[in-house]
């Protein structure tokens, strides 16, 4: 590990990486062993720092989003130093080219990637690579049950969560073939004449001094907005930016959507749902929630989303505050939680089962048990929705980022029809109601979202269509590879970290094989 | 002035005597008729006889008629949420309690299996409910 950066120096090495992040580091620890020397470029040291943090900022022209200093990790480790863990891939689905989705589907399928993903789960610390229900809960007992098939049930796994900073430090550390080089800024990615190949990095320190790295192979793994930030920066050949000669880098700049809107009244107050709250099997954490069919999904065009479910224990008025927003101004306007309650009371008088649960509720001034459905919808590809540069520059005089992300109806239609077809799934099996209500107009969705930046270099065999090929390699340059969830053409509903060390490990298997027949 | 001229004051009263059982009197026996009408008939009653809180009910129920104004009518309703020959209705009226809990939450569950559904409030709701509750308002 170098902490501080060399001097006017030019490093020599084989195979360069940009960005100590969940991405860089599982590159790096593939690397390691190699018959290659490997260079680890990290702009951050190994603990928060608010100046190199501040590299991140950039402004907001779009929907309404986080400050996007705030939303990233610049030190090593990255953003895995804050990161939940909540890991699942991909569904089959959000692999295909879907009609009603413009500009989706991949180069390949997730069968594909299965391999990958099995070897990217020790690597979170998972429990094997196991994503449907059965395995985890055998009985089915503490599942919601439903009539149909509709609606599906998936688990997701949690991770410990990985600091991958933090646990693969000393594997880096004592690597004989790899290099981490810390408070390392790359400003540039030089080119020859053509911007054919990349020849350099330029590489400044916030100290002052500022070096440069050759090499054969380039890994950028810097995040879904600094990968396209660097190479529309990296314009000294190609004007319009590096691997930018149709247009394409930061467009398609892609976030999970996440909505607290809804809420589930149960019939049964003491219904089991151990199932779809985080529990243990053995050592491995796991949690269940829902879907819908992909022959739903089909039919009905809706892009792919997951709704959990959230015990609302407290008084919904006070859960609203807690909660969200939009839960807070139904309360408000229509006294929600004495409805609700009213609600719970009639229904429970149309049910055997219910009535018996709910009469010692009744004037007991005890709250309802309710849960709230916590919705994550895939944004759909959309060109419009971009990073550019900004004319304001940081500390180090290069252009800051401007976001414009923009979300279509597409979006917004399918979380609400996917919630009405799991209300009517939820009444047809006598479970509950669902009660749910988007605010009106475009600003329909909770501000932000959860920090999952996708799809600005995204894949495809294509040039005109992507900007990496289906090994990540920038299209037009032949040393230049992608990684991390920049590539992504479409996503799901799936926390990307998973996908993005899985799409690593794949990446890694393909450089060395360049090496490999580059020495031979 | 003309009619008072022809006739006198006395045939006037006798002529008003007539006339009274037949024509005046049609408003008050239009007022008992109307009366009997709006009492609930026993298939009303039962329905509503459903629900121990009727408080609970009549409040979703007043949500219901909010966003629904024009099914506001009790014997709309009732042939709403029970759509059967009078036979058949008459079945009903004779059906215990237990029983007709059982047919009504089968009518439910197959309003949401056949899109019969209404928002109230947020709620997705079945029809079949929603229009028992509006009944018990509008009792």
């Amino acid at each position: 590990m170098r902490a501080h950066c060399p001097k006017n120096k030019s490093i020599e090495t084989e195979v360069c990486i940009i960005g100590a992040g969940a991405a860089g580091i599982t590159l790096a620890r593939e690397f390691i062993g190699r018959p290659f020397r490997v260079s680890l470029l990290e702009s951050g040291g190994f603990e928060f720092d608010s100046e190199t943090q501040s590299l991140y900022e950039g402004s907001n022209v779009g929907r309404p989003y986080h400050s996007l200093d705030a939303v990233r990790g610049r030190f090593f480790g990255g953003t895995t130093n804050y990161w939940a863990g909540n890991c699942r891939p991909l569904d089959e689905i959000d692999f295909e080219p879907r009609p009603w989705v413009p500009y989706s589907g991949w180069p390949f399928d997730r069968a594909h990637l299965v391999p990958y993903y099995q070897r990217a789960q020790p690597i979170c610390q998972l429990g094997p690579f196991a994503y449907n229900p059965e395995p985890w809960d055998p009985t089915g007992n503490s599942r919601l049950q439903f009539k149909g098939d509709r609606i599906i049930h998936r688990i997701l796994q949690h991770s410990p969560p990985t600091r991958f900073g933090q646990v693969y430090k000393d594997d880096i550390a004592r690597a004989t073939n790899v290099v981490a080089y810390l408070n390392a800024n790359v400003v540039e990615v030089e080119t020859n004449e053509t911007a054919g190949k990349v020849t350099q990095l330029r590489v400044a320190c916030l100290q002052g001094s500022k070096f440069w790295v050759r090499a054969k192979v380039f890994i950028l793994a810097t995040g879904g907005i600094e990968n396209p930030r660097l190479l529309l920066l990296s314009n000294g050949v190609q004007k319009t930016g590096l691997g930018n000669q149709h247009d394409l880098v930061g467009r398609f700049f892609m976030e999970h959507v996440g909505e607290r809107t809804a809420v589930f009244l149960p019939l049964n107050p003491e219904i089991d749902t151990a199932f779809h709250e985080p529990h243990n099997i053995g050592k491995i954490s796991v949690m269940g929630f829902l879907s819908l069919a992909r022959e739903v999904q089909q039919r009905e065009k809706l892009l792919n989303l997951s709704v959990s479910l959230s015990p609302l224990i407290l008084s919904l008025r006070t859960a609203a505050s807690v909660y969200g927003k939009p839960l807070l101004e139904s309360a408000r306007h229509t006294d929600f939680d004495a409805f609700t309650r009213h609600l719970g009371y009639m229904l429970a008088d149309l049910d055997d089962i219910a009535v018996s649960s709910y009469r010692h509720l009744s004037g007991s001034g005890r709250p309802l048990r309710l849960f709230q459905l916590r919705c994550t919808v895939e944004s759909a590809p959309n060109p419009h929705s971009r990073v550019t540069l900004a004319p304001e520059r940081d500390i180090l005089g290069k252009n800051r980022v401007r976001l414009d992300w923009r979300l279509s109806e597409l979006e917004k239609r399918s979380l609400e029809r996917s919630l009405e077809i799991l209300a009517t799934e939820v009444g047809r099996a006598g479970l509950g109601r669902i009660h749910f209500s988007l605010r009106p107009g475009s600003d329909w969705t909770s501000p932000g979202g959860p920090h999952h930046h996708m799809g600005t270099t995204r894949m495809s065999a294509d040039p005109k269509k992507g900007v990496v090929n289906e090994n990540c390699r920038v299209h037009g340059v032949s040393n230049l590879f992608v990684a991390g969830s920049s590539v992504f053409p479409t996503f799901g509903y799936a926390h990307p970290t998973l996908t993005i060390v899985t799409l690593a490990i794949r990446l890694a298997d393909h450089v060395k094989s360049i090496i490999k027949n580059q020495s031979s | 002035m003309r009619i008072l001229n022809i006739i006198s004051r006395r045939s006037f009263l006798v002529t008003l005597g007539w006339l009274i059982p037949f024509g005046f009197m049609r408003p008050v026996h239009a007022l008992a008729k109307l009366r009997e009408l709006s009492r609930p008939d026993p298939l009303t009653l039962k329905l509503a006889e459903i629900f121990i809180h009727k408080d609970s009910a009549k409040i979703v129920g007043q949500a219901y008629l909010q966003s629904f104004p024009g099914e506001a009518d009790i014997h709309f309703l009732v042939d709403l949420i029970c759509p059967f020959q009078a036979a058949r209705q008459s079945e009903i009226i004779k059906t215990d309690g237990m029983k007709l809990r059982e047919l009504l939450f089968l009518q439910q569950c197959q309003d949401f299996e056949y899109g019969r559904v209404v928002k109230v409030q947020g709620w997705i709701l079945s029809q079949t409910e929603a229009r028992l509750c509006a009944l018990v308002a509008l009792l």
